[in-house]
């Protein structure tokens, strides 16, 4: 009896899918520093590359939980949240967080940081302006200088993105069936910039 | 002073008694007569600075002109300290700068590393020794760029051996690939580049008027060995050279299988 029950629990935990677990990073710099005594350096390093892998996750928990979970009526979708670190390859923290309205509206939320490619989008914002576009217009996010884009689709609809650097980071703040730029910068100074810039330079 | 003074007499007096009509003869005189009296001159002014306490002056002053300075001193980040600083950065939750100090750390490593295959390269290659004041470590504590390592041979005439080795970048990662894109620029005719075989890696060998030889050899997940070769008479003499750099002690340097 004992045993069927304990075949049952462990086919129910197989059946959810069994989950990756996190790496605790503090183990990660326990290895590192065993490894680096004992002179294996390769070791050491692919150790040390976890560690920052398993702090990019940590910060972009925390960025998570500082981002708006409704915009304006639209409440934010658990289920396509994404955090990521490419610690291995250009970018560092990765966050992502979707929200949904009555149909069309939709928004998206992203934040790439740490990476150093990013840094020429500053470049971009600093150059003269030529001309008036009314697409394209500068704006002003929480003390941060931002390039707020407007398309307009075939079928009339109006999308938005809104680019914000940040160091070497970028948030880009994606809008779709929203008309109004008033209620797109709305919703833009709701998202706590200087908080999150904080979190991850 | 009297004695340089009466050389000086001397040579000219016995320069002058003794010219020749040949004009290449007399041309030899004139250059040796202005080569005594340079050095008659010289020796007579510095002397009397000497005498004077004059010291020369180093180089003269210009507005707005680096002369002097030590550069920076040498900077190799304490591992053990950072994966310590990380640790508590980790513990008040402070990402960033837990991060900061891991990216030290890796660093750190790397530079060690470096140090390390460096050390594993002979002083001398052929005719050519390394200016082991050149060696050059890079590391940027992150994978997209990750290692650099180099050394300079120079010596024969004006023979120039670049050593390189890139790793774990993961840029690199993709070496692979560009080298099933050369094999079809192989195919397609190119006269100055082929697939060879070095130390038992794939490898391709190129050739340039300008640049010289260049011989580039992936290895590992992510590594590259560059080894490029200036004033080298054939192909047959570069590669010599560039068998003397053991490609299987560089990676059991660096860990790699």
């Amino acid at each position: 009896m004992n045993r069927t029950l304990i075949a049952m629990a462990f086919a129910i935990f197989l059946a959810q899918g069994a989950p990756l677990f996190a790496q605790d990073p503090v183990k990660n710099l326990d290895e590192a520093r065993t490894a680096y005594r004992s002179g294996d350096l390769e070791a050491a390093r692919f150790a040390l590359q976890q560690a920052i892998r398993e702090v990019d996750l940590a910060t972009a928990r925390e960025v998570l939980k500082l981002l708006p979970e409704t915009m304006a009526t639209m409440p934010f979708v658990p289920e396509k949240e994404e955090v990521g670190s490419g610690a291995m390859g250009f970018a560092g923290v990765y966050v992502h967080r979707s929200y949904l309205g009555e149909s069309p509206a939709s928004a998206s939320l992203q934040v790439v940081a740490g990476s150093p490619l990013l840094a020429g989008i500053n470049a971009i914002l600093a150059l003269p302006v030529v001309g008036r576009d009314p697409d394209n217009q500068r704006v002003r996010i929480g003390g941060y200088r931002g390039l707020l884009q407007r398309q307009q689709g075939n079928g009339g609809e109006t999308s938005w993105t809104l680019q914000l650097p940040f160091g070497s980071s970028l948030l880009t703040f994606s809008l779709e069936g929203i008309d109004e730029q008033q209620a797109v910068l709305d919703m833009a100074n709701t998202i706590p910039v200087e908080q999150i810039a904080r979190l991850v330079q | 002073m009297s004695r340089i003074v009466y050389s000086v007499v001397l040579t000219l007096l016995f320069l002058a008694s003794d010219l020749n009509p040949l004009h290449a003869q007399g041309r030899f005189i004139r250059r040796l007569q202005q080569e005594v009296e340079r050095k008659a001159i010289e020796e007579i002014f510095e002397k009397g600075k000497e005498e004077a306490g004059e010291a020369a002056p180093a180089e003269a002053y210009r507005p707005g002109r680096h002369r002097m300075g030590g550069g920076l001193s040498q900077e190799v980040p304490d591992v053990e300290q950072a994966i310590s600083d990380a640790e508590t950065s980790l513990g008040s939750n402070d990402f960033g700068g837990s991060r900061a100090a891991l990216r030290r750390a890796v660093w750190g490593i790397e530079l060690q590393m470096g140090h390390q295959v460096l050390e594993s390269l002979p002083l001398t290659v052929g005719g050519v020794e390394a200016l082991t004041d050149h060696d050059r470590v890079s590391s940027s504590g992150m994978g997209f760029s990750g290692m650099l390592i180099e050394r300079v041979y120079a010596g024969g005439e004006d023979m120039e051996l670049v050593v390189s080795v890139g790793n774990d970048a993961g840029l690199l990662g993709v070496a692979g690939m560009i080298l099933a894109a050369e094999m079809y620029r192989e195919s397609a005719g190119q006269e100055h580049f082929k697939q060879i075989r070095f130390q038992d890696h794939r490898a391709y060998i190129e050739y340039d008027d300008y640049e010289g030889y260049a011989l580039t050899t992936p290895f590992g997940q992510s590594s590259i060995l560059v080894i490029r070769g200036l004033n080298y008479s054939s192909e047959e003499d570069f590669m010599a050279s560039a068998g003397q750099i053991d490609l299987h002690r560089i990676k059991q340097k660096l860990g790699i299988q």
